[in-house]
C-alpha cells in the first residue's frame, strides 16, 4: 500500500511538473521571435569583430570584408524578423487533444509496464537488515522454547496431582515435541490414548516421537501409529507427511513425491506440515540440495522450515553442520543419551563424513559400556545404516 | 519498497521519455506554443527519474541488497564501499544505466542552459533526445533490466571482476560516457536543425559548446583509460589498437574535426553540409562504440559483459538511428545554401585540410577495427588487426597534419599568407630541429625516425603558441604592453595554443617510450640486483598481506642511482578470494616525466626466484599530461564569453502584437 | 583563382588524401594482418603461415617450464596436434594448464612457435572467441583471456 502511494506521488510529482508550463497557459511565455535569437548571435559577432579590430588583431582590409559579411547576415535575420512579426499574432492552441492523450496514456503506460517487468509487493533487503531480522528470529524462538518450558513445568506439576487429566497430557505432548523431549512425549501421548481413547492427532504425535526417538527414521513402531492415525483420518496432514517421508527413507522417492505433492495441494491440509512437504519436494526434486532423506530435524515447525527455505544451499548445509556440532559437544558432556548418539551417527552418515559416523559410533559404544540394552542398540541401530559391517553410508 | 519503486522510476522515465519525444515534435509541428514550452521539463523531468532510478540502484549496492540479480552478480557483502559504489557501473546492465543517466543529464542541460536558443529549435533538440532516451531507457528495461528481482536472496553476491576493483573504474567510465553520450547533443542539433531546414552561423555558434564540453569529457576518459590500463594490466603498454579502445577513438577524431569545422561555419557559414555530417557521424560512431562493446562481438580484453542477443537489439537502435539520420541528411542536405568563398591558402583551408586527415585517419582505425568482423562474416577465415596495422596506416596519414598545425592559426580568414605565417614561425622550426639533431647526438644509435618525431614534438609545443606571441608584440612593444595585450586576448586565443601545445607533448611522450624505452625480465631472488638505464635495482622481499576482499604477495624493490637509495617500489599479485582470480598490481616510480615500472611474474617452481619484468619509461608521463594541456585549453575556449550568447528580449513591436493577441 | 578553381583544388586535395589513406590501408591489410590458427592448421601448412600468427588451442597439461634462460616454454594443442611454444615475458595472470591460450608470434624452422605475446583466459566467463569456435567444432574445449603483451 505505501509502495502505491509512494509510485503514486512519484507520478503526479513528474507529470504535474512536465505539464505545469501547459497549464500556465501562454501568458507568461512572452517569447521573442524565432528568428531575433539569430540576430541577438549576429550582432554579438558584429561586437566582437569591432574589439579586435581595435586590438589590431585584424589588418584593415580582411576586416572590411569581415564587416561587410556580418552585415549581410544581420540585414538577412533582420528581414525574417520583421516578416515573421507581420504573420505573427494567431493564437495557437491547436494541440489539446494531444496534451489531453499524453496524460492519460503516460500513468497507464507507466502501471502496463511495470507490471509487466516488476515485482510490486517485493520488500527490499539490505543485508544488515536481512542479518538482524535472522538474529530477532532466533532469539525469538529460543524466547518462546524458555516459555514452553515454564509452560511445560507447571503443566507436569498440574499432572503430578492430577495425573488423570487426559486434556493435560494432550497439552503437554506436543510441548515435549517441541522441546525435542521425545520420550517423554511418547510416554504423554500414550497416557492420553490410554485415558481419552485414540485420535488420529494423538496417533500421528505418538508417531511422530517415535520417530524422533529413532534418531529421525520412520522405524517399525512409528511405522505403526502412523497407519492406525490415517485409518483413523485418512485425511491427517502430520500422518501423511510422515507416511511420504518412510516411503522416501525406503527408496520410493516416486511414491514420497506423490504423497508431498498431494500434501502441499489439499486445502484442507494443515499448512505447517504442508510447508514440511513443499521442502520435502524440494530436497528429492532438486538433488543439488538435497541433504538426503531423512534430514528434517526433529522439531518440523514451519518457522524453522522458512528459515530454511530462505537459505542458499551454502548456508543450509552450514547450519546443519554447525547443529550436528553442537550435537555432538552435547553427548561429550552427556554420553547418556541413547537417542542422542543415534541421531549424531545418523547425522554424520547422512552428511556424508563416515569417519566421523564411525568414531561417533565407538564412542557410544564406550559410553554404554555398562549398560548392554543401550550398547546393543546403538549397534544395532548403526547396523540398520550399514556401519558396523562397513557397507556404504547409506 | 524503495527498489521497487527505482523499478518503478525507470519505467516512468521511458514513458517520460516518449512523452519527450512526442510532445514538443508535434508543439513545433503544429505551432502549439503551450507544447513546445513543455519541452524542458520534460527533459527534466526524465531526468529526475533516471537519477532517482540510478541512485535507488547504488542503494542496493551499498547495502548488498541480493534481493536483486544484478548485484549478487557483481558485488560482494565484503567489498571496499568505493567498490560497491563503482560496481553500479562495473556490469552491462549498470553501465546503460548510466550511460542513459547521462543521456538525460545533457538533455537537462540542454533545457537548462538553452534560453539563448530559438524556442522551437530547443524544442526540436529535445525531443530528438527523447528519442534516443526512449530506445535506450526501453533497451534497458526489457533487455538488460538492473532491477530483476531473486527470491529468496542468497546471502553473498559473486564480487565484481576483480580488474575492474580500481579507482580508475570510479572516474573512467563515468568520464567516457559524459564524452561519448555529449556527442548525442550535436547529434540532436544536427538532426532539430535538418527537420526545421534552417541551419546558419547562428547555428554553428550554439553547438560548439556542446561539442567543447563532450570533448573535453572524451578526452578526459581515453587519457584515464589509457592510464588506468598501462597501471592495472601490468603489461606497461598505454595504448593497445584494443577494439573497445578504437570505438572510444574514432568519436574523439570525428568530435575534433567537428570542432574545427564548425568554427568555420560560425565564421564564414561555409562547410555546412559537411558539419552536420560531422556532428551526425561523431554520434553514430559513439553509438557503434557502445555497440562494439556491449554486444560482445570482439574479442577483447573490455568485453566484461557479453551477450548476442543484447548485441542484435543495440545493432536495431544503431542502424534505425544511424540510418535515419543519414536518410534525413540526405533529403534535406541539398537545400542547404553555400556559405562564405575561400582561398585554399587561408584559415578556413588550414581547418579544412585538419577536418580531412582527421576524417580519413578515423576512416582507416574504421576500417582496421571492423575489417576482421567482415572477414569473418564473409569467408569464416578468423583474423585480427593489431598495432602493426595502424601503425602503418594511422601514423603516417597524422604527420602531414601535425606538421600543419602551428601554421592554422597565423593564417588569416578568407585568404591567408603562407610566406608570412612561415616567416612567423622559422625560429620554432630552428628549435624542433635543434631538438631532434639533439636526439640523434645524443641518443648514440638512436632511429632517424624517433629524432624526427621529438622534432615534430618540439615543433607543435612552441609553434602553438606562435600566434599568442605575434599578437603579445614582444619583443619590440615591451614588457608592460605585452602583458596588457595578451591580457585583452580571447581566452579561445589561449585554448587553442594550450590545446595544440598538448597534442606536441603527447607527441613527445609517445615518441620518446617508443624510441627509448628499455626493458628487462629476468628472474630474481630476494638480494639480487640489476641494472636498468642508470638504475640499479634491487630485490629486498616478499611479503604476504592480508586485503579487505584479497590476499597479496607484495614484493619490495629499491631503486639506487650512483649508490644512493631514492625510492621503494612494491609490485604485488593478488589474489581475489570471492572469485579466486589472480591479478598483477605494477609497482610504478616516478622520476621527473619518466618511470620505473616493475611488474611481478609466476615464482619459479622449486627455487625462491620470481620471474620480475622491469621498464624504464622515459618522458611516459607526458602522453598523459598532453591531453591533460589540451583539456586546460578546451576549458580556456569554453571559458570564452563569445560562447555565451544572452537570449533576445521581444521587441517592443513584438510585444504589442502578443499584447493585441490577447 | 576562379570560385570553381577554388572547390577543385578543395576537391583535388580531398581526393588526394583519400588516395593515399586507400593505399595505406591496402597494403597494411595485406601485410599486417595477423591470422588465427589452431595447432592442426599451422602444422597442416606450414609454408601458408609463415608471416604472423595468432596460434589459439589449450594449453597441454604439465608441457609448461622454465627455460634455461628467462623465459617459458609451453605447448598448445587441439584434438590432433602439439605446438611447442616459446615466450620470453611474463604469462598473463590467468595462464593455466588445460585451459585455453592464443599465442602471437611466428613459426620458427624448427616447428616450434616464438611467441610475442600471450592471451589467457580473462575470467570465468569471458574464453578468447576464435578459439572457442574452432574447440567446438573440433568437440574439444573449456576455457576463455586477459592478455599480456611484451
Amino acid at each position: 500500500m505505501l509502495f502505491v502511494l509512494a509510485a503514486a506521488s512519484l507520478t503526479i510529482l513528474l507529470m504535474g511538473f512536465v505539464f505545469l508550463p501547459a497549464l500556465r497557459g501562454r501568458k507568461a511565455e512572452a517569447v521573442a521571435d524565432e528568428h531575433a535569437f539569430d540576430l541577438t548571435v549576429y550582432k554579438q559577432q558584429l561586437r566582437e569583430l569591432e574589439a579586435d579590430i581595435e586590438r589590431g588583431a585584424i589588418p584593415a582590409a580582411e576586416a572590411d570584408y569581415a564587416r561587410a559579411e556580418m552585415g549581410r547576415r544581420l540585414l538577412a535575420a533582420q528581414d525574417a524578423v520583421d516578416a515573421s512579426q507581420n504573420a505573427a499574432g494567431k493564437a495557437r492552441q491547436a494541440g489539446a487533444p494531444v496534451l489531453a492523450a499524453a496524460a492519460v496514456f503516460a500513468p497507464l503506460a507507466t502501471i502496463l509496464v511495470y507490471t509487466m517487468t516488476g515485482s510490486p509487493g517485493m520488500d527490499s533487503q539490505p543485508l544488515a537488515t536481512r542479518v538482524a531480522e535472522m538474529r530477532e528470529q532466533v532469539a525469538a524462538r529460543d524466547l518462546q522454547d524458555m516459555q514452553i518450558t515454564e509452560l511445560v513445568a507447571r503443566a507436569e506439576a498440574h499432572l503430578n496431582q492430577n495425573p488423570d487429566d487426559g486434556r493435560g497430557w494432550d497439552v503437554l505432548a506436543p510441548m515435549y515435541l517441541r522441546l525435542g523431549r521425545a520420550a517423554d512425549a511418547r510416554n504423554a501421548f500414550e497416557r492420553s490414548i490410554a485415558i481419552q481413547g485414540e485420535s488420529a492427532a494423538r496417533r500421528s504425535g505418538l508417531g511422530q516421537a517415535y520417530y524422533m526417538l529413532a534418531g529421525g527414521l520412520v522405524d517399525a513402531n512409528a511405522r505403526v501409529e502412523f497407519v492406525r492415525a490415517l485409518e483413523i483420518d485418512a485425511g491427517e496432514s502430520r500422518a501423511r507427511f510422515f507416511m511420504a517421508l518412510a516411503a522416501a527413507q525406503s527408496g520410493d522417492e516416486a511414491g514420497a513425491l506423490r504423497a508431498w505433492q498431494a500434501l502441499v495441494g489439499d486445502p484442507n491440509a494443515a499448512p505447517e506440515w504442508q510447508a514440511a512437504a513443499a521442502e520435502g519436494l524440494r530436497r528429492f526434486g532438486a538433488p543439488a540440495t538435497a541433504a538426503t532423506p531423512g534430514s528434517p530435524a526433529p522439531q518440523l515447525d514451519a518457522e524453522t522450515m522458512r528459515d530454511a527455505e530462505e537459505m542458499s544451499a551454502e548456508d543450509r548445509s552450514e547450519m546443519i553442520a554447525g547443529m550436528v556440532a553442537q550435537l555432538d559437544a552435547k553427548l561429550r558432556d552427556n554420553p547418556d543419551d541413547l537417542a542422542g548418539w543415534q541421531r549424531l551417527i545418523r547425522s554424520y552418515l547422512v552428511l556424508g563424513r563416515e569417519t566421523d559416523a564411525r568414531e561417533a559410533l565407538e564412542r557410544a559404544l564406550a559410553a554404554f559400556a555398562q549398560d548392554e540394552a543401550k550398547r546393543d542398540a546403538v549397534a544395532q541401530f548403526a547396523a540398520t545404516l550399514g556401519l558396523a559391517s562397513g557397507g556404504e553410508g547409506q | 519498497m524503495i527498489v521497487e519503486l527505482g523499478h518503478y522510476s525507470l519505467v516512468l522515465a521511458l514513458i517520460l521519455a516518449i512523452l519527450q519525444t512526442v510532445v514538443p515534435f508535434v508543439g513545433v509541428k503544429t505551432g502549439d506554443d503551450r507544447q513546445v514550452a513543455m519541452a524542458p521539463n520534460l527533459a527534466f523531468a526524465v531526468f529526475a527519474a533516471l537519477a532517482f532510478s540510478f541512485t535507488v540502484l547504488t542503494w542496493a549496492y551499498v547495502t548488498s541488497d541480493f534481493s536483486l540479480l544484478n548485484v549478487v552478480e557483481n558485488s560482494h557483502s565484503q567489498k571496499p564501499m568505493l567498490y560497491k559504489i563503482t560496481g553500479v557501473w562495473g556490469n552491462h546492465e549498470g553501465s546503460m544505466m548510466l550511460w542513459v543517466l547521462i543521456l538525460a543529464l545533457f538533455g537537462a542541460l540542454v533545457a537548462l542552459f538553452g534560453s539563448n536558443l530559438p524556442p522551437s529549435l530547443r524544442a526540436m533538440v529535445i525531443s530528438v533526445q527523447g528519442l534516443i532516451a526512449t530506445a535506450f531507457t526501453g533497451f534497458i528495461l526489457f533487455t538488460s533490466n538492473p532491477f530483476e528481482r531473486l527470491s529468496p536472496a542468497p546471502f553473498e553476491g559473486n564480487d565484481l571482476n576483480p580488474i575492474l576493483q580500481d579507482v580508475g573504474l570510479a572516474i573512467h567510465p563515468p568520464l567516457l560516457y559524459l564524452g561519448y553520450v555529449g556527442f548525442s547533443i550535436c547529434f540532436s542539433f544536427a538532426i532539430a536543425a535538418l527537420i526545421e531546414g534552417r541551419i546558419d552561423a547562428a547555428w554553428a555558434r550554439w553547438v560548439r559548446p556542446w561539442t567543447l564540453a563532450a570533448w573535453i569529457f572524451l578526452t578526459a576518459g581515453i587519457a584515464m583509460g589509457s592510464y588506468w590500463a598501462y597501471y592495472e594490466l601490468g603489461w606497461g603498454g598505454w595504448w593497445f589498437w584494443d577494439p573497445v579502445e578504437n570505438a572510444s577513438f574514432m568519436p574523439w577524431l570525428a568530435g575534433t574535426a567537428l570542432l574545427h569545422s564548425a568554427l568555420v561555419m560560425e565564421k564564414r557559414e561555409a562547410l555546412k553540409v559537411w558539419t552536420v555530417l560531422l556532428a551526425i557521424l561523431a554520434f553514430s560512431l559513439s553509438l557503434l562504440g557502445t555497440f562494439l562493446v556491449r554486444s560482445g562481438v570482439l574479442t577483447s580484453v573490455h568485453a566484461f559483459a557479453t551477450d548476442p542477443t543484447r548485441g542484435v537489439v543495440i545493432l536495431g537502435i544503431l542502424v534505425f538511428f544511424i540510418g535515419g539520420a543519414l536518410i534525413l541528411f540526405a533529403l534535406r542536405s541539398s537545400s542547404l545554401s553555400n556559405g562564405g568563398m575561400f582561398h585554399p591558402i587561408s584559415r578556413e583551408g588550414g581547418l579544412v585540410l585538419n577536418n580531412l586527415v582527421l576524417t580519413t585517419a578515423t576512416a582507416t582505425v574504421f576500417v582496421g577495427t571492423l575489417y576482421p568482423l567482415a572477414v569473418e562474416a564473409v569467408t569464416g577465415e578468423k583474423i585480427s588487426v593489431g598495432a602493426p596495422y595502424f601503425d602503418a596506416t594511422f601514423v603516417p596519414l597524422m604527420v602531414p597534419l601535425l606538421l600543419a598545425v602551428p601554421f592554422g592559426p597565423l593564417l588569416a580568414w578568407k585568404r591567408g599568407d603562407i610566406y608570412g605565417a612561415a616567416q612567423r614561425l622559422y625560429v620554432f622550426a630552428g628549435i624542433a630541429l635543434v631538438a631532434g639533431l639533439v636526439t640523434l647526438w645524443f641518443a648514440t644509435g638512436a632511429p632517424v625516425l624517433a629524432a624526427f618525431g621529438i622534432a615534430i614534438g618540439f615543433w607543435l609545443l612552441f609553434g602553438s603558441f606562435a600566434e599568442v606571441w605575434q599578437k603579445s608584440g614582444l619583443p619590440k612593444a615591451g614588457l608592460s604592453k605585452a602583458a596588457a595585450r595578451l591580457s585583452g586576448m580571447p581566452r579561445s586565443v589561449w585554448g587553442t595554443a594550450f590545446a595544440h601545445a598538448g597534442l606536441g607533448v603527447a607527441v613527445l611522450g609517445i615518441v620518446s617510450v617508443s624510441a627509448f624505452q628499455q626493458e628487462r625480465v629476468l628472474r630474481m631472488s630476494p638480494g639480487d640486483s640489476t641494472e636498468l638505464a642508470g638504475y640499479v635495482i634491487s630485490f629486498d622481499n616478499v611479503e604476504a598481506r592480508e586485503g579487505p576482499n584479497f590476499t597479496e604477495d607484495v614484493a619490495t624493490f629499491v631503486v639506487y642511482r650512483d649508490s644512493d637509495p631514492i625510492a621503494t617500489i612494491a609490485p604485488a599479485k593478488r589474489l581475489y578470494t570471492a572469485r579466486g582470480m589472480p591479478t598483477t598490481e605494477a609497482g610504478i616510480h616516478t622520476t621527473g616525466f619518466s618511470q620505473v615500472y616493475v611488474a611481478l611474474g609466476d615464482p619459479v617452481e622449486g627455487t625462491d626466484q620470481i620471474v620480475v619484468r622491469l621498464w624504464w619509461k622515459p618522458q611516459v608521463t607526458l602522453i598523459w599530461l598532453g591531453p591533460v594541456l589540451m583539456m586546460i585549453g578546451g576549458l580556456f575556449s569554453l571559458s570564452d564569453r563569445r560562447l555565451r550568447i544572452g537570449a533576445p528580449t521581444p521587441s517592443a513591436k513584438r510585444r504589442e502584437t502578443l499584447a493585441a493577441a490577447e | 583563382m576562379t570560385r570553381k578553381q577554388k572547390r577543385t583544388t578543395v576537391i583535388f586535395g580531398a581526393l588526394a588524401m583519400l588516395g593515399l589513406a586507400v593505399a595505406l590501408v591496402l597494403t597494411a591489410l595485406s601485410d599486417q594482418v595477423t591470422f588465427f590458427r589452431t595447432p592442426t592448421e599451422l602444422l597442416a601448412a606450414p609454408q601458408e603461415n609463415s608471416g604472423r600468427i595468432r596460434l589459439g588451442g589449450l594449453v597441454e597439461t604439465g608441457s609448461v617450464k622454465n627455460a634455461e634462460t628467462s623465459g617459458v616454454e609451453f605447448a598448445i594443442e587441439d584434438a590432433n596436434e602439439r605446438v611447442l611454444v616459446r615466450y620470453a615475458g611474463i604469462l598473463p595472470d590467468l595462464f593455466r594448464e588445460g585451459q585455453g591460450v592464443i599465442a602471437e608470434g611466428t613459426l620458427q624452422t624448427d616447428g616450434s612457435f616464438l611467441a610475442d605475446t600471450v592471451l589467457a583466459k580473462h575470467d570465468e566467463t569471458y574464453m578468447p572467441k576464435e578459439v572457442a569456435d574452432r574447440l567446438k567444432e573440433q568437440g574439444y574445449w573449456q576455457g576463455e583471456e586477459v592478455s599480456a603483451t611484451q
